[in-house]
């Protein structure tokens, strides 16, 4: 049964046996000049996040392709902290160094330094989060005048003037709408911490769905092989209750007991 | 005392059985009957209270094991030994230990037992030791991805995270909460989901880098499951309040909206904490306008009221 640890065991043990013939780990030695091992070290190590990247892009589930980015993103922000100001520190010393070298040392720093900032790491133009449902309701309920029913008092202005009446209505209508408002306020938050309580139940049901059907296969497993073991047993008892048993049984008892008395009349 | 003296016997009766002696021609030690009664010097010693002695027993019965190729058995003593030793205090055998008894497991073809030893040893080490506890945890989900069992993998996804963010780890945790995402979505757990994608954007806000919280946020979008939850809603609502640049503003929707209190206890704790860091700096860099009180910063964060 293939199991990734014994996979990476053995493929660690063969890498060991072969390797003295690995060539890249040997060419990486041959310039004696420590900036030059460095700079193709970083080169090195930025190739790979570029390779990374490539793979991440072909990568179609979106929750392990934001866990992959921030990755990349931590290893680029690694690499541009640590190992860029490294290399430059680097490039000023060494020995029989004239100012054109630094400066073409510099250069080339720079120019490592940008092919990290140019990996693409999955930043792309902004998003907003949107609700799940399909469009809103259909708009209905124009307001139309119908000119017959006009009659004559809405021409007059005192009709539009207030009145104790209208006011006391329109205090007391905002008041309940106030009233209505807070209960309604008390009414989400409850309505908020039911649902939280609704989705932990949903998730751990699930959990326990999948622990249940494994506990049911284990009990499949040992239920079968309690059976076997009874078969087994059955079999033994039965063999052991043959009569040429029982005599062999009877007979030793009475040489016993026969024993036991010829002793008792001889102590006696 | 009389179970230490019965457990010295046997203690001693196991480690004659197993030192090569040429007297009863015996070059290679006797280890199938020496183990079982280690085991039982071991659980005796334990009860005694002595338990320097348990964990030695323990060890030996451990090697006895191994050398029966019987990994299973000397993984789960070691793990005896590994809490022999977590009650002594001595933390480099307990690490020692419960690496090598996940480690065990692993061999055995048992990713998930191993997971649990190595969650067990990080929860173990997580005050004295919380680099050696980290590393463990991390290992315990690895074998958990490795298996698939995304199902358990939420209890240790959330000890680690909650490690990480007392050891103030922003980097670690948020990748360890993203990773948690992702075995949510395998295991179609979508609450706890879209709690992990909140509670990494609170993380970086609290370490003061909010491109990153926005990017992170962003990546985290792309996921349905995420994008038309209320945790999104209330996420995007977060940045807008750091974008006025107004400490009481970000307070005032962080108090408001109840999902902030749902979230993982640890990560509810830093949002109750927020703004941190300097504001105004954050906010431009959302692309505000860095606040209309535009209160100077100094460099330790206060601000300059001169």
């Amino acid at each position: 049964m293939a199991n990734v640890t014994d996979v990476l065991l053995r493929s660690q043990a063969i890498y060991k046996k072969y390797e003295k013939y690995d060539t890249n780990a040997a060419t990486r030695e041959k310039t004696d000049d420590p900036f030059m091992d460095e700079l193709n070290m970083v080169a090195d190590r930025v190739q790979d996040l570029q390779l990374r990247s490539d793979e991440i892009a072909n990568e179609k589930n979106r929750a392990l392709k934001a866990a992959l980015n921030a990755e990349l993103r931590k290893t680029k922000a690694m690499l541009l902290e640590q190992a860029i100001p490294l290399l430059e520190k680097m490039a000023k010393k060494g020995k029989g160094q004239t100012p054109e070298k630094i400066q073409a040392r510099l250069g080339l720093v720079e120019e490592l330094r940008q092919s990290i900032e140019a990996v693409a790491d999955g930043v792309t133009s902004a998003r907003k989060p949107q609700r799940a449902f399909t469009g809103s309701p259909a708009r209905g309920g124009e307001l139309t005048i119908n000119p017959a029913e006009v009659d004559g008092r809405s021409g007059s202005t005192d009709y539009y003037k207030h009145t104790d009446d209208t006011r006391a209505f329109q205090q007391e209508w905002s008041e309940a709408k106030a009233r209505q408002d807070q209960q309604l306020e008390g009414i989400e938050t409850g309505l908020g911490h039911l649902k939280e309580i609704g989705a932990a139940m949903n998730e751990e049901l699930q959990r326990h769905d999948i622990l249940i059907t494994e506990v049911d296969e284990k009990m499949d497993k040992v239920t079968k092989e309690l059976q076997t073991n009874n078969m087994r047993l059955t079999g033994l008892v039965t063999k052991m209750r043959s009569t040429r048993n029982f005599i062999v049984d009877i007979v030793l008892l009475c040489i016993i007991l026969a024993i036991g008395l010829y002793l008792y009349t001889f102590l006696k | 005392m009389d179970r230490s003296k019965e457990a010295d016997k046997l203690y001693k009766e196991a480690v004659k059985l197993t030192t090569p002696s040429l007297l009863r021609l015996r070059l290679a030690g006797e280890w199938e009957q020496a183990t079982p009664m280690f085991e039982r010097a071991g659980m005796l010693f334990k009860q005694a209270g002595d338990l320097a002695r348990a964990k030695e027993c323990y060890e030996r019965a451990a090697t006895g094991q191994e050398r029966q190729r019987s990994g299973w058995h000397a993984a789960k003593n070691l793990e005896k030994a590994a809490e022999a030793a977590r009650d002594m205090g001595a933390w480099q055998e307990v690490e020692d230990h419960y690496a090598r008894a996940a480690e065990l497991f692993a061999e055995e073809g048992r990713p998930t037992a191993a997971a649990e030893a190595a969650a067990r040893g990080a929860r173990a080490l997580e005050e004295r030791r919380p680099e050696s506890s980290q590393q463990l945890y991390r290992r315990a989900v690895e074998w958990l991805e490795e298996d698939g069992k995304d199902a358990l993998a939420g209890d240790v996804f959330r000890q680690a995270i909650a490690q990480l963010v007392r050891a103030e780890k922003w980097g670690d945790a948020v990748a360890m909460l993203l990773r948690f995402a992702a075995s949510c979505d395998a295991s179609g757990a979508r609450n706890s989901q879209c709690k992990a994608y909140l509670g990494a954007v609170v993380v970086w806000l609290y370490a003061g880098k909010a491109n990153d919280a926005w990017v992170t946020y962003q990546d985290s979008l792309g996921v349905d499951a995420f994008s038309s939850s209320d945790e999104a809603f209330a996420a995007d609502a977060l940045f807008d309040a750091y974008r006025s640049g107004e400490a009481a503003v970000i307070q005032e929707t962080v108090k408001r909206n109840a999902i902030f209190t749902n979230i993982d206890n640890q990560i509810a704790r830093l949002a109750r904490k927020l703004p941190q860091g300097e504001l105004a700096v954050m906010s431009r860099q959302l692309g505000g306008d860095g606040g209309s009180a535009a209160v100077g910063v100094t460099a330790e964060g206060e601000e300059d009221l001169t």
